[in-house]
């Protein structure tokens, strides 16, 4: 079954307090969504007997009740709350009832239940006294003004100069006094209230009894049919002002509307357009603050969960932390710590809330309802933004977990496999060295020990890789960067070699003196040895190998060139992926676990460099990499 | 002199029954005495009573930190202390060189890097030893290599090397400590009396034209060694042995 979902009415009216706590009382006892709606009259202020002060404190009550507050514009009240009632699938409906009668329409509430016979309508009665909350305005407060009064008085005497010239041309009474309908037509377009649609007419019938109507320049009357013409004049007046006054409440509204779609919409574009959540919250901001003319303030947890913004009394920071806590409004205008300068909105996803925007508001009063629905809807908005990169965060991580897995899975076999053979090498030689090592001729024990000590060496080189990878690939390495000279690093590189180094000709270059560069120098001397351990791996002793490095511009590019055979072309693109060996001769070789070259690429791309391999000419291969170069600091002592 | 007549006795401290086993193997095939301890508390208790010429001690010890035990023996005695650690973050290697540890080697470490290091120490044990009578020595001397503290000049074969202030600084802080290794934040602090990371460049420059002028070959120097990432030292060096390299 579905959630009850009780819905109430909010008004002006102090009575409206005892049906929202019964609703509220209702909501709770069956376990029910409580929403409480407010119908925006339309534009001609609040009707009578209801204030904004109290209108204000029973959406405070409500929202302390735990209602939701929702705002609907106006048009006849009943209408909608049963189409909001019916959209958001509402059980229960609670509405006041006064005992005042209703002549020509029916009561709200015997509409509503009409309209929507499926809800649960409770009507809650209470004294004559007190208003009842649910009456649209539909005989308003008179409203008067200057222009309006000018506007209608100036209709009154054009129709009464043109009724003078018709009159000259020797026109019908009737005639002119049409003329004046028409001019009541006219008041009721120009001017606002009832006042004037009363005015307009009542004028017009006095100016054309007095000044057309037989005997002339008295109110008297002659014709029979006079009294039918008066009537008529005040009805069409009459129904005119109303009709005029109801199509501009609606333009107004649908304006309204209108105006407010186009601001979530844009704020929508701009939250979209924002690349960080940073950036969404200051285009929240700026929007906010233009809406209400105020300063708006961000604060958003850090890493640690600690609420974070501008550093202020501790009254708005304990306000803004409440706020983001509770997932509720605080601070000024609330029941939250009102003496704090801002009202403080938690900006909120479904699964979190993401942060908390201080508004400064005017006197500290809310703003209209309207606009204060509107910075609703812009804090909600924003809040789902902000979830889409909480979300992104997530599923990034979790795509970043997935690789290390798989990577570590691919380690794992590719290690265990690559550790049998050497291992089953220097178990078997030391096995029979133990077992039957005097039987043995003196050279044979020799090539034992030799292998034995190679594969040892061997597993040496791995296990410093893996060390390195793991470091990196984990993603916890923190490069321990420091300025080294170029020629320390060769030195302590080439000191590092492959047992079978001495087979080769080795030589380095270092055309510059004192060349520097920023580096990790554990991690760059392992790129280095693993790329000449491979030069001397996969060329044929006697074969040539190059350690070069210069400067190029802002950058030291390295250089280890060979003479041997060269890499395929086919193989190239290949070469720095994850486990790959030049030739496939994985299985049966356990040179080189293709971790090697890999592991340089991303130690060069931790630091910030690239690199590269090319052919050499005429035949072989270069790898180059290259780091940030560093200036020597002039430094006399102290 | 009596350190020439006995053969120079090294304590190993090693919790690995099989590392132990190769360094002994290792010593007595060199001729070597030893004697070992498997925790920090009895390598404290055998440094005490039977005060062995050098320690070997492994940092990664299953009662104490090696650091703790570095320490604790500086507290009363300057036996070089070689520490063997597994453990190959620099950090460590500092914090034990600055505790007062006189060099390190990782493992895997070959036997014939061992014995090396081995030598170096000794070598400054035999210097002091031979120094003993004369605390207050004026004159320096190193291989080929001569520093005249009262005239503030230093000389390669009896020649006089041009040094900037600075350099002559740096080659004296280092003479002082022939045989150990000093931390680049050691060098720095003594220096420049404060450690900026700026300052390690310059340390590096500083030291690469020191070592163009008092080294024969600057490509395969024998006074100075860089450690990579960790620091310098300056060597013992015997005179006539500037043609040889050193093992």
């Amino acid at each position: 079954m579905e959630t009850p979902h009780v819905l109430t009415c909010l008004s002006g009216s102090p009575a409206n307090e005892k049906v929202v706590r019964l609703a509220a009382s209702l909501a709770q006892g069956i376990g029910a969504i409580f929403t409480a709606l407010y119908v925006e009259p339309a534009p001609g202020g609040l009707p009578k007997g209801q204030s904004a002060e109290v209108l204000q404190n029973n959406i405070l009550l409500a929202e302390k009740l735990g209602a939701h507050v929702a705002t609907v514009y106006g048009g006849d009240m009943a209408t909608q709350v049963a189409e909001y009632a019916r959209l958001s699938g509402v059980s229960h409906i609670v509405l006041g009832r006064s005992g005042r009668l209703h002549f020509f329409r029916n009561a709200p509430q015997d509409r509503l239940a009409r309209m929507v016979p499926e809800i649960q309508l409770c009507v809650v009665p209470y004294s004559e006294k007190e208003d009842d909350p649910l009456e649209l305005p539909r005989v308003s407060r008179p409203h008067i003004s200057w222009p309006d009064t000018g506007r209608c008085l100036g209709v009154v005497l054009l129709c009464t100069l043109l009724g003078g010239i018709l009159g000259e041309m020797g026109l019908e009474m009737a005639i002119i006094g049409q003329v004046y309908i028409l001019g009541v037509l006219a008041i009721g377009v120009v001017t606002t209230g009832w006042v004037y649609g009363l005015m307009g007419p009542l004028l017009s019938a006095l100016a054309f009894t007095f000044l057309y109507v037989p005997p002339l320049f008295s109110f008297r009357y002659v014709a029979p049919g006079y009294p039918v013409t008066f009537l008529v004049m005040l009805v069409v007046g009459l129904i005119t002002s109303n009709f005029t006054l109801r199509v501009r409440g609606q333009a107004l509204t649908a304006a309204d509307k209108a105006w407010r779609t186009e601001v979530l919409l844009r704020h929508a574009a701009l939250l979209q357009r924002a690349s960080s959540p940073a950036e969404t919250l200051d285009t929240l901001c700026a929007q906010l603050e233009k809406l209400v003319a105020g300063q708006v303030r961000w604060y958003q947890p850090n890493e640690q969960g600690e609420l974070m913004g501008p550093t202020e009394d501790k009254n708005e920071e304990e306000s803004a932390l409440w706020a983001w806590q509770h997932r509720s409004s605080a601070g000024a205008t609330t029941g939250i710590r009102p003496e704090a300068r801002r009202l403080y909105l938690p900006v909120m996803g479904q699964r979190e809330t993401y942060a908390v925007v201080g508004l400064t508001l005017d006197k500290k009063r809310l703003p209209e309802p309207f606009v204060r629905n509107l910075l609703g809807a812009m804090v909600d908005q924003c809040g789902l933004a902000l979830e889409k990169y909480s979300v992104e965060k997530d599923r990034d991580a979790a795509q970043h977990k997935a690789e290390q897995e798989k990577l570590r899975a691919n380690l794992l076999r590719s290690i265990s496999h690559d550790l049998r053979t050497p291992l089953t090498s220097i178990c078997g030689s030391a096995g029979i060295l133990r077992e039957s090592g005097e039987a043995l001729k003196e050279e044979r024990r020799k090539e034992l020990y030799n292998d034995i000590y190679d594969d040892a060496l061997w597993l040496i080189d791995l296990v410093e890789n893996l060390l390195a990878v793991t470091r990196i690939e984990n993603g916890t390495m923190q490069l321990h960067m420091e300025p080294q000279l170029v020629e320390d690093i060769f030195a302590e590189a080439t000191e590092h070699l492959d047992r079978h180094a001495g087979e080769h000709v080795i030589e380095t270059r270092l055309p510059e003196d004192l060349l520097m560069a920023e580096m990790d120098s554990r991690l760059i001397v392992q790129v280095l040895v693993n790329l000449l351990n491979n030069a001397i791996k996969y060329t044929p002793p006697g074969s040539h190998i190059l350690l070069t490095a210069r400067s190029e511009g802002q950058w030291v590019r390295f250089a280890v060139a060979d003479d041997g055979p060269g890499i395929p072309e086919k193989e190239r693109g290949k070469l720095f992926e994850m486990f790959y060996t030049a030739g496939k001769r994985r299985g049966d070789s356990r040179r080189g676990m293709g971790l090697g070259l890999s592991l340089c690429r991303s130690i060069v791309r931790a630091h910030g460099g690239e690199i590269t391999m090319e052919p050499n000419q005429p035949h072989g291969s270069i790898f180059t990499f290259t780091l940030k170069r560093k200036e020597a600091a002039d430094l006399e002592p102290a | 002199m009596s350190l020439l007549e006995k053969t120079p006795r090294v304590l190993v401290v090693e919790d690995d029954k099989a590392i132990r086993n190769l360094i002994i193997t290792t010593l007595e095939t060199q001729g070597y005495q030893y004697s070992t301890a498997a925790n920090g508390s009895q390598a404290l208790l055998e440094a005490a009573s039977s005060r062995p010429d050098v320690l070997l001690l492994d940092l990664g010890l299953p009662d104490m930190d090696g650091v703790e035990i570095i320490r604790k023996i500086r507290g009363w005695s300057e036996m070089p202390i070689l520490v063997v650690s597994a453990r190959s973050e620099d950090r460590d290697k500092v914090e034990a060189l600055d505790a007062g540890a006189d060099d390190y080697l990782t493992k895997p470490f070959s036997v014939d890097e061992l014995l090396a290091r081995l030598r170096v120490a000794l070598r400054r044990v035999k210097k002091e030893a031979d120094r003993g009578s004369r605390p207050e020595e004026k004159i320096y001397r190193n291989g080929e290599l001569t520093i005249d503290y009262e005239a503030g000049v230093a000389r390669r074969s009896g020649q006089e090397l041009h040094l900037t202030p600075m350099e002559y600084k740096l080659l004296c802080l280092l003479a002082r400590n022939t045989g150990k290794v000093l931390t680049q934040n050691y060098i720095l602090r003594e220096i420049w009396g404060l450690v900026l990371a700026s300052d390690t460049s310059s340390l590096r420059v500083f030291m690469a034209t020191l070592r163009k002028k008092i080294e024969p070959c600057p490509a395969k120097p024998i006074y100075i060694q860089t450690r990579v990432g960790i620091g310098y030292r300056m060597t013992w060096v015997e005179r006539g042995e500037e043609s040889e390299e050193e093992s």
